[in-house]
């Protein structure tokens, strides 16, 4: 990042390498829609391009990065509180929208498909309806400890709360996915 | 904040109690060493949390199900070129606003900001530059620009010089005629003697000013070199030598000087009024009589001959004395005792001057045999 704000385009085209994926996947599973997850991932980046000026090193650079990105994901929150209502014929995951069932699917799903494909497919939904019951400090401290594998201090420092409250917020997230899954459990444990 | 490893020294969440965060760490695999073991050894003296934590294990299996997705390149790409966009002008902005008074390089890139801006402005400066540049060292001298030579020099009446002249090489313009004039010796060469007696080639002409900064020997020398040629030619020699002594006359009046020198020739050059070669082709293919005094010329040139106005005297003379010569020879013949030629003399004399006849021949003694013969008849 220092070499970028040195004017060397070279190491940027590193760091968008190196974590747009993870921070597509973040943004992705907090706010539940590609497009939006898209505009947001460019503007995380873009505000990396245009702070990089006043950029210092005081901290890791995904700490800046996700710092920038979770607060994107809260003010879309934010934004989509008043529309909550969810229409019952969405995809569940605009991406993967061939294989992953809408929400009515997995709410009427009686019956358990049997083969492997039908199995995840089910299940991935499962997931991503069981992650959207979190609050939104517990699904981010849960999204960023699950799939950036960020440690808990850093967490901490995103979220800008102590390290303990970090850690309470993801044993509740645990907990009220536990018993989101549990019926889920057998499926998951017949994937091969 | 808390060091995650001092399990002691750690203070439970308003939420969570502290064998809960401590699941947590365990969980995640923030303990290290000896903290970890002392967690692992108390959530196994309690069952209920080896429960949560083996049902946590499951969870976190599950979730891992989760496929990641790829971000669109699109998004990657306009990224890229925002980036490329942005950081030089950061770096020109940072540069600028470093002082408060723009500094020489910040000057320059400004300076030099429209060129960059605009690939036409650059291109239009580049075409100004060499231009310039071109113009400044052609004006100079310091270029030598190739120059034709058909219009204003033609090649063949620029002499073919054996060595070039001091002037010449000082000018600079010795190389060009150089090559010139070898290539005109090659072609002369090829095309042999003929090819030399074109007309321009032979009666040059005085130039004009523009053309005539050389000085006039060049081309007096040419026509004299034209003129040996065609004394040759006319003269049907192969060899320039026995015409060589005509050379000696005046480069530009060649023309003249061989008909001053000779009656017949300058007769011959009178008729076509020009250059001595064409009359020269004219008269070899024409009149035979003009051959044979040229003919003549050659041992006249070579023993002084008397200057044409006396011999226009003698002759005058000797028409004048006619009958005296007449009657010399008569009386010469009457001596041999040739008396017919005695008698055609007496007739020519009796018909040119009768009175000279009754006078000195009729009377002469000498005669009186072969004329009394034929009076008596």
């Amino acid at each position: 990042m220092l070499r970028y704000q040195g004017g060397d385009v070279r190491s940027f085209e590193i760091l968008l390498t190196r974590h747009r994926k993870p921070v597509f996947n973040f943004i992705l599973r907090y706010v539940r829609s590609r497009e939006l997850a898209e505009d947001l991932l460019q503007e995380t980046f873009l505000r990396v391009i245009k702070g990089a000026e006043n950029y210092q090193r005081k901290a890791k650079f995904t700490t800046w990065l996700y710092t920038i990105a979770r607060n994107l994901c809260v003010d879309q929150s934010r934004r989509a509180k008043h529309r909550k209502a969810q229409s019952l014929d969405a995809p569940l995951s605009r991406g993967d929208a061939e294989n992953s069932g809408t929400l009515l699917d997995v709410v009427s799903g009686d019956e358990l498909a049997t083969d492997r494909k039908a199995v995840s497919t089910q299940l991935h939904a499962t997931l991503h309806r069981a992650i959207d019951t979190l609050s939104d400090d517990q699904r981010e401290v849960f999204l960023m400890r699950e799939f950036l594998d960020m440690p808990f201090k850093q967490i901490a420092d995103v979220v800008g709360v102590p390290e303990n409250t970090v850690k309470s917020r993801m044993r509740y997230a645990l907990e009220k996915l536990r018993l989101e899954l549990d019926e889920y459990k057998d499926m998951a444990k017949a994937l091969p | 904040m808390s060091d995650p490893n001092d399990i002691d020294a750690r203070k439970a969440g308003p939420e969570a109690t502290e064998a809960e965060l401590l699941l947590i760490d365990l969980l995640y695999g923030e303990l290290e060493g000896e903290a970890e073991a002392q967690a692992r050894a108390r959530i196994a003296g309690d069952e209920s949390m080896a429960r949560e934590l083996e049902t946590y294990g499951e969870l976190r299996a599950m979730l891992r199900e989760l496929p990641e997705e790829e971000p669109p390149q699109a998004v990657s790409a306009r990224l890229l070129h925002v980036a490329a966009e942005t950081a030089p002008r950061k770096r020109a902005t940072a540069l600028a606003l470093d002082d408060d008074e723009p500094g020489l390089w910040s000057r320059i890139l400004r300076f030099f900001q429209p060129l960059v801006s605009s690939p036409a402005v650059a291109a239009a400066a580049m075409l100004v530059l060499v231009a310039g540049v071109a113009g400044a060292l052609y004006l100079g001298g310091n270029v030598e620009v190739a120059q034709p030579t058909a219009p204003s020099s033609p090649a063949p009446e620029r002499p073919a010089a054996p060595a070039a002249t001091p002037s010449e090489t000082e000018s600079g313009e010795s190389a060009g005629e150089g090559r010139a004039a070898t290539l005109s010796d090659e072609l002369k060469a090829d095309l042999g003697i003929a090819e030399e007696q074109q007309p321009p080639a032979v009666d040059v002409p005085v130039r004009p000013e523009p053309s005539a900064r050389r000085p006039s020997k060049r081309p007096a020398e040419k026509e004299l070199s034209k003129g040996e040629r065609y004394q040759n030619v006319f003269d049907g020699k192969p060899s320039p030598e026995p015409a060589k002594p005509t050379v000696k006359a005046p480069p530009r009046s060649t023309s003249t000087t061989t008909t001053e020198r000779n009656d017949t020739r300058g007769s011959v050059s009178g008729k076509a009024g020009s250059g001595g070669l064409i009359d020269a082709d004219d008269d070899a293919s024409g009149e035979a009589t003009v051959a044979e005094d040229v003919e003549s010329e050659a041992p006249a040139q070579q023993a002084p001959a008397p200057p044409p106005p006396t011999d226009q005297k003698k002759a005058d003379k000797s028409q004048a004395d006619a009958p005296a010569t007449l009657h010399r020879r008569a009386v010469l013949a009457a001596a041999d005792g040739e008396c017919d030629a005695v008698r055609a003399l007496a007739g020519q004399i009796r018909s040119a001057d009768a009175a000279y006849y009754d006078k000195a021949v009729r009377i002469d003694k000498r005669l009186a045999s072969c004329l009394t013969v034929k009076t008596k008849k």
